[in-house]
């Protein structure tokens, strides 16, 4: 079972959303963590075979992305994924399950089973235009399970999820990321360092880094830390360095900043997360870009 | 099949297809009882309804019964002296506008009332003899021509198409055809066909209307509506969906138009019933070459009706394969729909040719005619044109949603 990306490039014009990216995939769960507009979105579009790419080939086992055969196997969440109004859960369901080429009873059968699984057993029966966000959501991730993908590529798929949601699919996720290949794009880092196997990591249309949370995080081990200032110390040291968590205390500010050296004399070193990696590579890109690409 | 059912499901559930459904029917069934009860009544000096259109029906197809079938020499000469009758010294008035002398009130209701419409019969024969040519000089028509009604019927056909066509193998084809008209021809009180005749063509206009309405967001809408990632990445979200979506549409645009152009057929029968489709279309228009009754006549409009609404419904597909989200491809449709209907009848005879291959352009009314393109008579063209624009669209708005991008 392997996902091979050769050489991927997509241009929207002048911009290039991907630039000649190349890496295979195995089973396992991957997480895919990029700021916005770094090219996400367009190389999950591109794995899916639904946007083309400019240049390069993406095949799984041999079978180019763009057959019926690996569509077959897929399973795909899109980040802002539409739904008919008009349509009942269930209906929504039948539907995918239809083009998705599952016998009606079979279809039956797993829609209740997923429905159940993302807790919407109760709500068959509404139409989704009646639904909350996260409800939409819970139902975009049923539909990508559908099938029983041997790829299931997610793009944001825990945003507008509740904590305990989230969890739930972080449990799910984390059972059929054994046996299937499973790239899950978000920017709830905490996601992916719990489920993640393998981290990939992409920048102006780039892969960065690629390897396991430990792999990654080596990367900014010994640049994490934490202090305890006051206001007027603290605000300099947040215009210079990117800050991953503020906290008043007493009169003074506790600070957790990413740096490349001692920020200040009472600085301590702190044991890095992949939240503190983000913040590294991203916080200026954050800042300057909105919408992704 | 399930594909196919679900695309047929999610054209049925929009709010914009059911509404414009039924102000289909409405429109369908308003029309279908003003031609009954408006139209074949018979109005008063001011224009208004004096007579239930209903009730008159049924008086006009008695009075019809004396002359029904083979319109005979016997059958128009007693038709031709009852005209006469009214025109007697006796039986007439002086007009209080202009002081001529015509039939009285009392003369015209005994004969020529009872006539119904082969009064028009022979009016609208006779007064295409140039020395005859205005409506009471029928009295003036001497029997004889009467009695040779088939021998002017001919002549003035001949003479017009001698006179029109000056490409001989052209000239040929309409003679031959107006030799296959069926002779006697057959009569009965036609007037209530006719009207029904005339009134069928805006409804599949009105089908169409719909086909566009329902068809501009059937693949549009996926994609302004963001579902086109989800159903472009599952198995058969490609070309098999496009040809389902496709298939869908185009069933439920024979649905609408059996259901406009069936309910309005229906009505028809129920008002006038089925006398009178055997009777020519030369009693509507004397002047026409082709061998065709009313109720043949109707039947090719409905024939030519449903392959345009075709046509439109492939030709919408299209464009919405290609464009982000209904609005533009509505626009063009409605376009296509609108402003061949609107430029009908302004467009130099030169450009008849392009008038003939656009749908909704013309009618049945060209039966009436005698244009000829590349050898083949006017009335295919409009038939086989539709069916082209069909088959061209239907790969192409396919291949469209195929090819489209999820951004």
């Amino acid at each position: 079972m392997e996902l091979k990306i050769d050489r991927v490039t997509k241009n929207y014009g002048s911009k290039i959303a991907c630039d000649r990216l190349s890496i295979t995939l195995e089973k396992g769960v991957y997480g895919l963590l990029g700021a916005n507009g770094a090219g996400k979105t367009t190389l999950m579009r591109m794995m899916c075979g639904i946007l083309q790419p400019t240049s390069g080939t993406i095949s799984y086992d041999g079978i180019d992305v763009s057959r019926e055969e690996y569509r077959d196997v897929l399973g795909y969440l899109p980040q802002d994924f539409g739904y008919y109004p008009e349509f009942t859960a269930r209906d929504f369901m039948m539907y995918i399950a239809a083009l998705k080429g599952i016998p009606k009873n079979k279809a039956k059968a797993k829609t209740a089973e997923l429905l159940e699984t993302v807790s919407l057993r109760g709500e068959e029966k509404k139409k989704i235009k009646t639904f909350s966000g996260g409800m939409k959501q819970r139902l975009g991730i049923a539909q990508a399970l559908l099938n029983d993908p041997k790829i299931l590529v997610l793009d944001e798929p825990t945003a507008g999820l509740d904590p305990k949601e989230r969890i739930k699919f972080r449990n799910i996720i984390s059972r059929m990321g054994a046996d299937r290949i499973i790239l899950l794009s978000t920017h709830i880092v905490s996601d992916i360092e719990h489920i993640a196997n393998t981290i990939l990591v992409m920048k102006d249309g780039q892969l960065i880094h690629e390897g396991s949370l430990e792999d990654i995080i080596s990367v900014i081990r010994g640049k994490v830390w934490e202090c305890t200032v006051d206001s007027l110390t603290a605000d300099g040291l947040s215009e210079k360095y990117p800050v991953i968590n503020t906290r008043n205390d007493g009169g003074n500010v506790f600070l957790r900043l990413v740096c490349d050296d001692k920020p200040c004399e009472n600085a301590a070193g702190a044991e890095a997360t992949l939240e503190d990696l983000y913040l590294y590579y991203f916080s200026e890109e954050q800042e300057n870009k909105n919408g992704a690409v | 099949m399930a594909l196919f059912k679900w695309e047929l499901i999610k054209i049925v559930r929009r709010k914009s297809v059911k509404i414009a459904l039924m102000l289909a029917v409405f429109y369908v069934i308003f029309s279908v009882i003003y031609n009954a009860v408006v139209n074949l009544g018979f109005n008063d000096e001011t224009g208004r309804p004096k007579a239930n259109g209903i009730s008159e029906i049924a008086r006009q197809y008695e009075f019809a019964e004396k002359y029904k079938g083979d319109l005979t020499e016997d059958k128009l000469l007693s038709a031709y002296h009852d005209i006469l009758a009214a025109y007697l010294e006796e039986n007439l008035v002086e007009n209080e506008y202009d002081g001529s002398l015509t039939p009285s009130q009392e003369a015209w209701d005994k004969y020529i009332v009872p006539l119904g419409t082969m009064q028009y019969v022979l009016r609208n024969v006779y007064n295409l003899v140039p020395e005859y040519s205005y409506f009471n000089s029928i009295i003036d028509v001497p029997e004889e021509m009467i009695e040779d009604f088939y021998g002017v019927h001919k002549k003035i056909n001949e003479n017009f198409i001698n006179s029109k066509i000056s490409n001989e193998k052209d000239r040929d084809f309409f003679l031959k055809q107006y030799e296959k008209i069926h002779k006697p021809f057959q009569y009965d009180w036609y007037d209530g066909q006719a009207i029904y005749l005339e009134a069928l063509p805006p409804i599949p206009v009105i089908a169409a209307l719909v086909c566009a309405i329902f068809s501009a967001p059937l693949y549009a809408s996926e994609y302004s509506g963001k579902t086109d990632s989800v159903i472009m990445a599952a198995k058969y979200g490609k070309r098999k969906i496009a040809a389902a979506k496709l298939l869908a549409a185009l069933t439920f645009s024979a649905f609408t138009y059996v259901l406009c152009v069936g309910l309005y057929v229906v009505g028809q029968l129920i008002f006038v019933g089925t006398r009178a489709l055997d009777c020519p279309i030369q009693f509507i228009k004397p002047i026409a070459s082709a061998p065709f009754t009313i109720g043949q006549a109707e039947f090719y409009q409905i024939v030519l009706g449903f392959v345009c609404c075709m046509a439109i419904t492939a030709f919408t597909s299209l464009i919405s394969s290609y464009v982000k989200s209904s609005f533009p491809a509505i626009i063009v449709s409605l376009s296509a729909i609108f402003i061949p209907i609107l430029l009908n009848g302004s467009i130099p005879e030169m450009f008849d040719f392009i008038t003939a291959v656009i749908p909704f352009m013309r009618d049945y009314t060209e039966l009436f005619g005698i244009n000829i393109y590349f050898h083949i008579w006017s009335p295919y063209i409009m038939i086989i044109s539709p069916i082209i624009i069909f088959m061209i669209c239907m790969p192409f708005a396919v291949m469209g949603f195929e090819r489209h991008q999820a951004k």
